[in-house]
């Protein structure tokens, strides 16, 4: 027999639990049976302080509520999927376009081809029926050591796998989104074949084995452990902006480089972010609203303004960072094909040993 | 054939005899619910190989095999060399500083591996204070000085011993603790100098311990992915990442899940065999041992090997992180941290309490089976799920969840009118539950040893004396398993507090915890702004840390 | 009847340790299990208790079925008192709450009194605040009795309670134990290897080897009426000798011709016991045999003899009986009450 008062301890216990639990489906249902149109549910692979502001910008304007999680793009992916017909996501924005497409082919995207939105992204930003919209674009471009490299000795991503480069060279893991993009662009035009070669050739270039992330490729260059790194330009624009003074010296060691931008070249290399409306959206009219907020004037200028990305859109001022950049030629490559040859491209760095 | 058909009448008998069927049935309840995520995710063996697999194969399997066991090897080594050296040194010799460093040795279980990388990153790297200071000082450039690189498999071996050593540390000195003197004054007596005495008689019987510890700091090692993956260590945890993100295909990702789910297996088992022999339990009384006072060389000895793990695996990085938050904190604290913190801690608190009661019953069910070999599997089946990366588990609890909660949905909409939509998927209940399939081993580790120090004659007084098993329960063995049982709620506690992958996959809208925010921002590579969620990290896992250590020595004494 | 054992067999694993084992036991009688260890006579008490379910038969406890092949009442519906060997005392409780353990039953008033009544009966009321691991191990396993009699149970299971205390303090001991029970009238089980402390606590021994009932006696008949050799051989000290039935009444042994009334057939072949206490130290006598070894044990003396035939035969005497190894004994032989068995070799 248990005692009265272990039974009575025992029994709060109980309650207390249960209420924890109830109280937890009680927040589901909030949030998942949202049927008014007075909330919307995003699920964003984009990072809480690269997203937030502008969707507190856009209650602030609409009074419609958004719903946050944050994850990685194919965790939230498989999310999406798992939850099938009931989930409560309504918006899902990546950062890059294969997560777009890959949502797309899983079925959980739904095509909205909307006219203003198909105005003004450019096609070769947003998905043919309109699966999806890119919102920002993203280049990756080569800094360099100005102190050991002279700019005209650069030209091109196919030119970093020449041996005068041998030892110099830093890049990341091929683990990294944007090194499989920039492959998957040099597969689209070059094919499989050229491409493999390639990145053999920039292998042996390598100046020590891919770690770290961007920030670290360019900090090693300013240190002298490489004279040519390949990078995302926001970082380099973070950076520059930074708070922190060593962060900022650093990058003022380093100079960028547009690759590719000659008569006969295609031009840098860009993915982008983007979002797009789910297949069983409960509030599909905010989601719209979201979407089209997302690719307006002002949040087109805040992604350069706060992360130092490209605006979708072409009519956009530049934020002062990018403006000191100057003007560059875009690879006008549709970024669906960066979705496409994805595989491969992981595929063929294994096999070269790129990490 | 009669003989084994007797036997199997009598186990099924010992099985369901005695009411005994109602905890066995808890057991099995609760083993089966815990591997459902296990299950989903080890199932996916079944499915057709992909192509995917013999790409791997000829490319980078061998590398991510290799390069885990050679990781695992490194850790098990290190916080061997760590754990035991310190336990042994604050357990048998009183020197300068003991009594600060016996508690303080734990501090560096506070510090989650990532962010202990991030600190030692940041100052050791080539673009870092020291090396810059090097090349500034000697005038030399990359290639002309040696330095190690911290961002290597050896970086990440270093890293994971600094922060895992207390699992070792604790288990290993509360055997150290316990064991009989007498034995160790045996040994002196045959004429073993303390050199051999140590190897030859404490160490080995202080073995389940070691192996219990190691196997925890090994698992843990197994399931991380922050670390190895900032490092550039490809292991294979950061290959059924890169398998499931870079080449889109989760059921091969599954599968290499599952193979690493079958190492797991291995170690355990392994564990077990060596727990097997610690079926000792301490009849008699214990003489107190009055700890020699060192002189001379030898307490600085002793003094340094344990100062130094502290150094390294906390002092140095939680200096590093303080001056990041110097530079920071301006930004980073607002009323949102102060929900981060709460957030975190009532997680981790519920999580705990939780992971002790469920550990609490599969260990008692267990026990009642009389720890019989059907008990036991289903036992370990519901503590699989601690090595798994978190990620993998938190795909395993989505599956099912979402498939529960959209059968549950249908139903209704086919035979009421309510619309049910997800009703787990997307809350809290389903973040907790992942880490109940992901800590209770935590638990049960803790309080499974606890059950072992109680004599089964304990349990059989008790029945006699005309308690039910639940009496004997709550009335003999909760009261005698308090330490266990605080014990094991801290460890969980901690383990949540840490805890990334799954919180982020599972997480409902609008909820962030202080991992989470310190990954969103070190993951931007801002690592001075993720030093102040990851200190309020660190801080909090003080408090259970020091608590622990309070019971700890409680325990010690009371006994 | 209390306690009856009808035809049990027990498994341990796949292995048949008891098979077809019967026992009656009085209330208020004090039975012991004696035997060496791996006999099975442990485990027997444990299915007595309820821990150990049975492969065929059934025990009965107080007029009620407590085990069958089928069924197994749970230990804490028996009614059946238990002391370990470790005696399991709960570290977590005082002296008085381990007592009061097993009186949840009862009204705290009646408990407490009841508690008290037996603190005063052990001797111990001055330590009952006191957690355990204060006390010594003589209070430890009087606090381990008095908690398994505080519920009055139906029977008590002893289990080699004695066998983790000093020597010289387990006889006085078991018998205060067995006193204490005699008080209540407790019908009890020892189990022990020990057949001194059998004998100081016991009003009925069982001899158990390899699973089986050799005998179930008094302690004297045991002694000087075994049934069976092996019995014989395990209860006090002694030698079988070979002899030889030379008629229907007497019969010749290696200590000379015997006077027996048992029916023996001329020629039949025999073994004879004989106890250190039936060779008897005579200075007078002419029978004299030859000291191969002795052994003192402060009271007394312990004497090995060796006869004409190599066979070699013990003699207790005072103490003062003082012969080096080697020197000659002279003795007689008290053997009226000889132990003869047929020789089924």
């Amino acid at each position: 027999m248990i005692k009265p008062r272990s039974m009575t301890a025992f029994l709060m216990a109980s309650v207390w639990l249960a209420s924890l639990a109830s109280s937890f489906s009680v927040q589901a249902q909030t949030n998942n049976v949202s049927a008014l149109s007075g909330e919307v549910n995003v699920y964003s692979a984009r990072k809480e302080a690269l997203i937030k502001p502008l969707l507190d910008d856009f209650t602030a304007q609409t009074g419609v509520k958004v719903n946050l999680v944050t994850g990685k793009g194919d965790a939230l992916l498989t999310r999406l999927t798992s939850e099938g017909k009931n989930t409560p996501a309504d918006v899902l924005i990546t950062t890059d376009v294969g997560r777009l497409e890959r949502a797309k082919a899983a079925g959980v995207l739904q095509a909205v081809n909307n006219q203003d939105l198909n105005q003004s992204i450019p096609a070769t930003y947003r998905d043919e029926a309109g699966f999806w919209y890119g919102l920002s674009l993203r280049s990756r471009v080569i800094v360099f050591n100005p102190k050991k490299v002279q700019k005209n000795q650069l030209s091109t991503y196919a030119d970093l796998a020449d041996p005068k480069w041998k030892r110099q060279i830093c890049i990341r893991s091929s683990s990294n989104i944007y090194n499989q993009s920039l492959v998957s662009s040099m597969i689209a035009h070059d094919g499989l074949a050229q491409t493999e070669a390639w990145i053999n050739g920039l292998v042996a270039n390598f100046a020590r084995p891919p770690r770290g992330g961007d920030r670290d490729q360019i900090k090693a260059v300013a240190a002298g452990q490489c004279n040519i790194a390949v990078v995302n330009s926001y970082y380099l624009g973070a950076m520059l902006n930074s708070s922190n003074a060593k962060e900022q010296a650093a990058a003022k060691k380093v100079t960028l480089f547009w690759p590719n931008q000659g008569e006969s070249e295609r031009g840098t290399h860009m993915n982008i972010s983007g979002a797009g409306i789910t297949q069983y959206a409960k509030n599909k009219d905010s989601a719209l609203a979201l979407v089209q907020f997302l690719s307006n004037d002002k949040a087109q200028q805040w992604y350069g303004e706060q992360n130092n990305e490209y605006p979708v859109r072409n009519n956009i001022t530049p934020s002062q960072t990018l403006k000191a950049w100057g003007d560059f030629k875009a690879d006008s490559l549709p970024v669906d094909k960066l979705a496409k040859y994805n595989t491969d491209a992981v595929k063929a760095m294994d096999r070269a040993g790129w990490k | 054939m009669e003989v084994s058909s007797q036997y199997a009448a009598w186990s099924v008998r010992s099985l369901f005899n005695q009411r005994l069927g109602r905890w066995f049935f808890c057991l099995v309840a609760i083993a089966f619910t815990l591997s459902i995520p296990v299950i989903t995710i080890a199932l996916s063996v079944l499915e057709p190989f992909s192509d995917t697999w013999r790409h791997l194969a000829s490319t980078v399997l061998s590398s991510y095999i290799t390069h885990s066991l050679l990781l695992m090897l490194g850790v098990a080594i290190g916080t061997f060399t760590l754990g035991v050296s310190c336990a042994w040194f604050t357990c048998m010799y009183d020197f300068p500083g003991r009594k600060v460093l016996e508690w303080a040795l734990l501090l560096p279980m506070a510090m989650p591996a990532y962010i202990i990388a991030y600190a030692y990153t940041g100052a050791l790297d080539f673009a870092g204070p020291i090396q810059t200071a090097i090349r500034d000082t000697f005038n030399v450039d990359y290639g002309d000085y040696w330095f190690p690189e911290i961002r290597s498999l050896g970086g990440a071996v270093v890293m994971f011993s600094l922060v895992l050593y207390p699992y070792v540390y604790l288990i290993v000195r509360a055997a150290f603790m316990s064991q009989s003197h007498a034995i160790l004054e045996v040994s002196r007596s045959l004429g073993n100098g303390p050199w051999r005495t140590f190897y030859a008689v404490a160490l080995p019987a202080a073995r389940p311990a070691i192996v219990a510890g190691m196997t925890l700091a090994l698992m843990e090692t197994l399931a991380d992915y922050g670390t190895v993956q900032y490092f550039g260590v490809s292991t294979f945890t950061t290959g059924i990442f890169r398998t499931w993100f870079g080449l889109g295909d989760l059921t091969a990702a599954a599968q290499l899940s599952s193979f690493l789910l079958f190492f797991v297996v291995l170690l355990i088992v392994i564990e077990r065999i060596s727990r097997k022999k610690m079926q000792f339990h301490h009849l008699g009384q214990k003489r107190s041992y009055q700890r020699p006072t060192l002189t001379g060389s030898a307490r600085w000895l002793c003094f340094t090997v344990c100062v130094l793990p502290l150094l390294f695996g906390f002092i140095l990085p939680a200096i590093q992180l303080f001056l990041w938050v110097l530079e920071t904190w301006q930004t980073s604290f607002d009323a949102a941290f102060f929900t981060l913190v709460q957030h975190s801690i009532s997680l981790a608190a519920v999580a705990a309490i939780l992971c002790v009661l469920l550990a609490v019953i599969v260990c008692f069910s267990a026990r009642l089976a009389g720890n019989n070999r059907i008990a036991l599997f289903f036992l370990r089946v519901s503590t699989l799920g601690y090595a798994v990366p978190g990620t993998v588990i938190a795909v395993g609890v989505l599956i099912p969840l979402a498939a529960l909660d959209n059968g549950i949905d249908s139903w209704l909409r086919s035979n009421t009118t309510f619309v049910a939509g997800l009703l787990f998927s997307g809350t809290l209940f389903a973040v907790i539950v992942a880490y109940i399939v992901r800590f209770l081993s935590v638990s049960v580790q803790s309080i499974e040893a606890g059950f072992s120090q109680i004599h089964t004659s304990i349990d059989d007084s008790a029945r006699t004396l005309g308690r039910k098993p639940l009496g004997v329960l709550l009335k003999v063995h909760l009261p005698m398993l308090k330490t266990s049982l605080i014990a094991a709620g801290l460890l969980v506690f901690v383990d949540v507090m840490k805890e990334l992958p799954t919180t982020l996959i599972l997480r409902p809208f609008n909820f962030n915890t202080l991992a989470v925010r310190a990954y969103e921002l070190a993951s931007d590579e801002r690592l001075a702004d993720a030093a102040t969620p990851a200190i309020a990290i660190v801080l909090t896992g003080l408090i259970p840390v020091f608590l622990l250590f309070r019971t700890m020595r409680g325990a010690s004494k009371s006994h | 009847m209390q306690l009856s054992l009808n035809n049990i067999s027990l498994s341990y694993g796949q292995t048949r340790i008891v098979d077809g084992f019967n026992l009656h036991l009085e209330a208020g009688q004090i039975g012991c299990f004696l035997g060496p260890s791996g006999c099975g006579k442990t485990t027997i008490q444990r299915a007595i208790a309820g821990f150990h379910p049975l492969e065929s038969g059934e025990i009965t406890l107080a007029g009620r079925s407590v085990s069958t092949q089928q069924y197994t009442l749970a230990p804490e519906k028996r009614k059946v008192g238990m002391v370990f060997q470790d005696f399991a005392l709960f570290p977590h409780l005082s002296v008085q709450k381990n007592i009061a353990f097993g009186l949840k039953h009862l009204p705290k008033a009646q408990a407490s009194q009841r508690v008290d009544e037996l603190l005063d009966l052990i001797d111990l009321s001055a330590h009952k605040k006191k957690y355990p691991h204060q006390l010594s191990g003589g209070q430890q396993q009087r606090v381990a009795l008095a908690r398994a009699i505080a519920p009055r149970p139906d029977i008590l299971l002893l289990d080699e309670p004695f066998s983790s205390l000093d020597s010289t303090l387990r006889e006085s001991l078991a018998k205060q134990v067995r006193l204490l029970l005699k008080r209540y009238n407790m019908t009890a089980i020892l189990v022990t290897h020990d057949q001194h402390e059998a004998f100081a606590f016991a009003d009925k021994v069982g001899v158990i080897q390899n699973g089986e009932l050799l005998q179930w006696d008094t302690p004297y008949n045991l002694y000087h009426k075994p049934l069976n050799m092996a019995v014989a051989k395990f209860v006090g000290d002694g030698v079988l000798l070979d002899a030889k039935a030379l008629n229907n009444h007497s019969i010749n042994t290696p200590l000379g011709v015997v006077e027996h009334r048992s029916v023996l057939s001329q020629g039949q072949t025999l073994k004879v016991l004989i106890r250190p206490d039936d060779i008897v130290f005579d200075e007078a006598s002419t029978q004299k045999y030859t000291i191969v070894d002795r052994l003192f044990r402060g009271s007394e003396y312990l004497y090995h003899l060796t006869l004409p035939s190599g066979t070699v035969i013990p003699c207790v005497t005072a103490s003062h009986v003082n012969f080096a190894i080697g020197e000659q004994l002279s003795v007689t032989t008290d053997l009226k009450h000889l132990i003869v068995f047929a020789d089924t070799a």
